[in-house]
């Protein structure tokens, strides 16, 4: 989205495509048309990340009237300077974009959807407010919807309706949805395919069965080693021993190896790269095999 | 209609407030040992009739807490007293200077309130580059020269050595003031249809206006853009950008609105201290005002005039907090009137 | 930007702001036109107090009335010794000097149209004397010699004026805005006349006779006055349409409407003179006033020292007089050796001019040892007591002068103390207490008669004077005072004058220092220029080009 402020930080390299374009080459303005039209995004504060002193409403109608989702003011009807005119038709526009607001609030599942477009944010919960921003973002049937972390914030039990809210809206407008998140519950749930990062980088890719299944990457083997199960007993809690590593002066190599069992002096050396272990399922990890060998061999303990 | 009740409440309040100024001026104008009786007789060549004759006329052989009621008394009969420094009613005095000083402060206020909100909305938006660093310079150089030099140097400047503004005064000699209906000479010029006087009056106004902006100026920059920093790194402002909003529209109608409302308190309170007087640009500048006006009240012992002159700022204070307090509502929909 | 950038610029800035403020120095050399040919524009300080004659007493209230209305006599240009026809065209009075018989003129017109007549004249005087002057108390030049029985209407164009006493300067009386000319018909018109009470009407407009009208009145910002083309005196010859007198309280901005062309007349402090002596189109020209610097010795102090004659003239010795010239009025000043001034008549009756007193220290001890009043041991005088002086808040003059004689009266080894307090506050003290020594002062003329200055200060409490409560009398001087008041007989005058000097001179109530030039630094494109200690401006005679 290129949405980084540029003091502190600034995109030097790389390629972001989208529909077969990279991302980084286009204009300012063409990225304006992108934002919000074909490429959206919702964020994890609902409580800041809406204006608090625009009605719910206009700030859904702002995005339809930008992105011409209602219509526009014809330039050819009337003439330059017939400024009433301009505004009768400006009015008019607005009024559209208002009740399509509405419906778009109604889509999401917020009860009374035309007194909540005259609210303000401050006046609704953390849950209507998400579900606000969903609406808001999707109102433009987006290609993609980028949500990050959009539960984090959020009453678990807000979180379930929103996530079912999600995969509700995704049905019914096609969009394609990446989800940041690190509730690995809620992936099992609703993802179709899931990359695990690790200090920056992708470390494991692929298709959510496989990835849960046969995980290949020692961190994503650690992640999921992590999740208590109810079923069995234990007296401590796994976890992955180490810290999260500093960024700005990261380890060498592959960054997990400071954290790594498996980790040897290549490690240290030369970052992995992503290798394809089966259909759809890649791993950066020089050892992979390695933890292949211990998940096969408990995978075969627990087979019945 | 909650509104028109909070304001009926607020200028309600306005009563004690006013009461309380009021008798502290009154005692502390009482306390200094000096006799203003033989002063406004003319001094030593007064006869002693015409002294007792202004005493009995002041009551000023009664003790201070009569006189303080024969004062309150007159005031709810909207009689403020004579002037002796002026030899003409305090109402009068008030009626001729305060609307020069509001012509004044409205002017400066017109130029440092959109030079300011611009200024910082650049210095904010433009961080750390040059622009930046040339506007905080401006406005530093506004608000720690003093004012007196400024506007001396102004007036040397663009007086007298390059003679393209006017040196002094309201308006230039020869052009007659237009019938008083503000007291406004723009106003009141164009309502008479007199477009000489309206143009000397705003010619006459740039140099002080701009003199009493500046300082207000760099108030207005620095508080705006410490207030846009803070908002512009706010997540709202990062999903209208997501939204695919043009830089502009994300500026000016998502970031500014919100950061108005420290700008507001800021201008609110200027416009209320400028209309107590401009001393300084007043006097240099020759402009018939508040500020004038109340310095030499003061150090001419005018009680009269010292009383008048405080309880017109200090209505003006508490009007001026009042619109500011109504304009947090306007701006801002989390605020609700009244507290709570 | 980097830091290294940033620090750059802030240093270029800098000296761009100080390049900048350097640009007062810069000279420029032009030859400006004359602006506003047809007005004559004074900038000063002060607005007027009243534009009603029988009410007004300040120089700024002045400054218009004498060109708005007229009295029976007046003076012309610099001229102080002979009073000229104005609305009267030929007076005589009787030999007991009581009886003044005035011929007026006929076909005047006030500027409402309006005729003169001798009903004006004896509403006018009566008026003065009813009404009784309730803001300013002017009406004491009048009062004392008249009263309502005093003016006569023998016919249309003739009045005749009995005194109560035979007031030898009376006819300067007449020459004070007091005596001045109102319409009848106008003040009848709006309000009349109340004993006690001032008429709000005359306070802010004005009908008179004289050469110019007012046009309008804003206060403490102008006073703009037009030409009355009603004018009995015509206006052949050149004159100006137009007279704008501007307030305006900083000096600055006075300098430099004077140094532009916006003002004709500016007026400017001794201490500023020179940024504007010496300059293009510029002419400052000193003028003896009657605007007189004194010391008052309290006679009646706390301090019983300053009763003793020896004392007052030890003090009149020790008072530096040429560095009270030099350094605090910058040279502004001419001696002053009595009561009367320089130009007003009888004013060689005072040693001729010549100062009896002049700064000497040795004489100054030697008086005092003489009478006993020798130092202690510790070198201080009488018993270490202390001297006060006083001098009123703001006036740098009058400071530069207390602190200067302190120091000369610590050299004679008195002790002293300076003291500023505000002007009400000081008359207070003045008037009401004898906690005061000595104060610095300062008087103006009324009219241009000698009484006006002999008879306050040296005249005593028993004769009705004594203005400043020194409390200081001597019976033959009260004598001489009132002789020489009531005769118009010069010879009598003088020798009256003269002996009253002698005595005082010996016996000091104050130390008489000197008095004041008026100053008015004016455009070179001003003709006709003339200074009037009793009347100082005039508009009617000066013009442009």
């Amino acid at each position: 989205m290129q949405l980084i402020p540029d003091p502190p930080g600034k995109i030097i390299d790389g390629q972001i495509f989208f529909e077969g374009e990279n991302l980084l080459e286009k204009r300012a303005k063409d990225m304006q048309y992108i934002r919000g039209n074909e490429i959206s995004m919702i964020f994890q504060e609902p409580m800041t990340a809406l204006n608090p002193v625009y009605t719910i409403g206009d700030q859904i109608a702002e995005v339809l009237i930008l992105h011409k989702a209602v219509g526009e003011v014809d330039k050819k009807e009337i003439k330059k300077y017939d400024i009433i005119g301009k505004r009768k038709q400006k009015k008019n526009l607005k009024k559209k974009s208002i009740k399509k607001a509405v419906d778009s609030l109604r889509m999401v599942q917020i009860p009374d959807p035309e007194k909540v477009a005259e609210q303000y944010p401050h006046e609704l919960s953390g849950g209507m407010r998400q579900r606000a921003m969903i609406a808001m973002m999707l109102a433009c049937n987006p290609k993609l919807l980028i949500a990050d972390e959009p539960t984090t914030a959020l009453d678990v039990t807000v979180q379930a309706q929103i996530i079912d809210l999600m995969k509700d809206m995704q049905r019914r407008t096609n969009a394609a949805i990446w989800l940041i998140t690190h509730d690995l519950g809620v992936i099992a749930e609703t993802c179709d395919k899931v990359g695990v990062m690790y200090a920056g980088y992708i470390v494991e890719f692929g298709d959510v069965q496989s990835i849960f299944d046969w995980p290949n990457h020692p961190y994503t083997r650690g992640l999921l080693k992590t999740i208590p199960k109810i079923t069995k007993k234990r007296g401590k809690l796994d976890i992955i021993p180490g810290f999260v590593p500093n960024l700005i002066t990261p380890p060498s190599g592959c960054r997990f190896h400071p954290r790594c069992k498996y980790a040897t002096s290549e490690c240290k050396k030369t970052p992995p790269p992503l290798v394809e272990v089966e259909k759809n399922h890649f791993v950066a990890c020089h050892h992979y095999e390695d933890v292949k060998l211990s998940v096969i061999s408990k995978y075969q303990q627990v087979k019945p | 209609m909650k509104t028109w009740e909070y304001i009926t409440r607020r200028l309600i309040l306005l009563i004690p407030v006013l009461i309380g100024v009021t008798i502290l001026t009154f005692v502390v104008s009482h306390v200094i040992p000096a006799d203003p009786a033989m002063h406004f007789a003319g001094g030593p060549k007064a006869q002693p009739e015409t002294i007792e004759r202004i005493r009995e006329e002041l009551h000023l052989n009664e003790p201070v807490l009569v006189q303080y009621f024969y004062y309150l008394n007159d005031l709810v009969h909207f009689d403020l007293g004579k002037s002796y420094l002026e030899s003409r009613p305090v109402t009068d005095s008030l009626a001729q200077y305060f609307p020069a000083t509001l012509e004044l402060t409205i002017f400066a206020m017109l130029i440092s309130i959109p030079l300011g909100i611009v200024g910082g909305i650049i210095s904010a938006i433009r961080r750390n580059k040059l622009s930046d660093h040339i506007t905080r310079f401006i406005a530093i150089v506004g608000y720690s020269l003093p004012i007196f030099w400024l506007a001396l140097m102004f007036q040397y400047a663009f007086a007298y050595q390059i003679p393209i503004l006017p040196l002094e005064g309201r308006l230039s000699i020869g052009v007659s003031a237009p019938p008083p209906v503000t007291g406004l000479f723009v106003v009141d010029s164009l309502l008479a249809g007199d477009l000489e006087a309206c143009g000397s009056a705003l010619y006459h106004l740039l140099m002080p206006a701009f003199t009493l902006g500046f300082a207000t100026l760099a108030l207005i920059l620095r508080m705006t853009r410490s207030s846009m920093l803070e908002v512009m790194g706010a997540d709202y402002i990062r999903t209208a950008r997501a939204k695919g909003l043009s830089e502009r529209t994300v500026i000016f109608k998502h970031a500014l609105r919100n950061a108005l409302i420290p700008t507001v308190t800021v201008s609110g309170l200027s416009f209320g201290a400028l209309l107590g007087g401009a001393v300084l640009t007043e006097t240099i500048f020759n402009w018939p005002g508040m500020g004038r006006f109340a310095a030499s009240a003061v150090i001419g012992l005018d009680f009269n005039s010292v009383m008048g002159f405080t309880l017109v700022v200090a209505i003006t204070y508490v009007l001026a907090n009042l619109i500011v307090d109504l304009l947090y509502a306007v701006i801002d929909p989390r605020v609700k009137l009244g507290g709570v | 930007m980097n830091n290294k950038k940033v620090g750059l610029l802030a240093i270029g800035m800098c000296l761009l702001m100080i390049a900048a403020s350097f640009s007062g120095c810069v000279e420029t050399e032009t030859e400006i036109e004359i602006k506003n040919p047809d007005t004559i524009v004074f900038y000063t300080i002060g607005d007027p107090k009243t534009l009603d004659p029988a009410d007004a007493y300040d120089t700024a209230s002045g400054e218009v009335i004498f060109s708005i209305y007229e009295g029976l006599i007046t003076y012309k240009g610099a001229d102080t010794e002979t009073f000229y026809p104005s609305l009267a065209t030929d007076w005589s009075v009787s030999n007991d000097s009581l009886t003044w018989t005035f011929n007026l003129r006929e076909n005047v017109k006030f500027s409402n149209g309006n005729d003169f007549t001798a009903e004006d004249v004896k509403y006018s005087f009566d008026r003065v004397l009813i009404m009784d002057a309730p803001e300013s108390g002017v009406s004491w030049i009048l009062s004392q010699c008249m009263d309502t029985n005093s003016t006569k209407i023998i016919d249309d164009y003739t009045i005749e004026i009995t005194l109560t006493d035979p007031y030898g300067g009376f006819l300067a009386l007449l020459g004070y805005t007091v005596g001045y000319i109102v319409d009848k018909e106008t003040v009848e018109a709006h309000g009349g006349v109340v004993a006690d009470t001032e008429n709000e009407w005359m306070k802010e407009h004005a009908v008179g006779t004289g050469p110019y009208m007012l046009d309008h009145w804003t206060h403490k910002t102008e006073v703009v006055l037009v030409k009355n083309e009603n004018y009995w005196g015509g206006w052949d010859g050149k004159h100006v349409d137009k007279v704008v007198i501007k307030t305006a309280d900083e000096p600055a901005t006075r300098i430099l409407a004077l140094l532009n062309g916006d003002a004709d007349f500016a007026y400017i402090p001794y201490e500023n003179l020179e940024d504007v002596e010496g300059e293009d189109g510029v002419i400052v020209q000193p003028y003896d006033s009657y605007d007189v610097v004194l010391v008052i010795l309290n006679t009646k102090s706390n301090n019983a020292y300053l009763a003793e004659a020896e004392v007052r003239q030890a003090l009149s010795y020790a008072f530096n007089y040429q560095s009270a010239i030099d350094d605090a009025y910058i040279g502004y000043m001419s001696r002053l050796p009595g009561c009367i001034p320089v130009g007003m008549p009888y004013y060689e009756t005072q040693n001729n001019g010549v100062p009896v007193y002049d700064y000497d220290l040795v004489e100054a001890e030697k008086i005092l040892d003489d009478a006993g009043y020798t130092e202690n041991d510790d070198g201080y005088r009488f018993n270490a007591t202390t001297f006060r002086i006083f001098y009123n808040a703001g006036n740098a003059e009058r400071l530069k002068m207390s602190l200067s004689f302190q120091q000369e009266l610590t050299e004679l080894g008195i002790i002293s103390t300076v003291t500023t307090e505000g002007w009400p506050q000081l008359l207070h003290r003045m008037f009401a207490t004898s906690d005061w020594d000595i104060i610095f002062m300062g008087w103006g003329p009324d009219y241009n008669d000698p009484d006006d200055y002999i008879a306050p200060f040296v005249g005593s409490a028993d004769i009705g004077q004594d203005t400043y409560n020194t409390g200081w009398k001597n019976e033959t001087v009260d004598e001489m005072i009132l002789k020489a008041k009531y005769t118009t007989d010069h010879e009598e005058r003088s020798d009256a004058y003269q002996t009253a000097f002698d005595i005082y001179i010996h016996d000091p109530p104050m130390i008489f220092i000197g008095q004041r030039q008026y100053i008015r630094p004016m455009r070179d494109w001003v003709q006709g220029y003339s200074y009037n200690p009793v009347r100082e401006w005039y508009w009617y005679d000066y013009y442009k080009e």
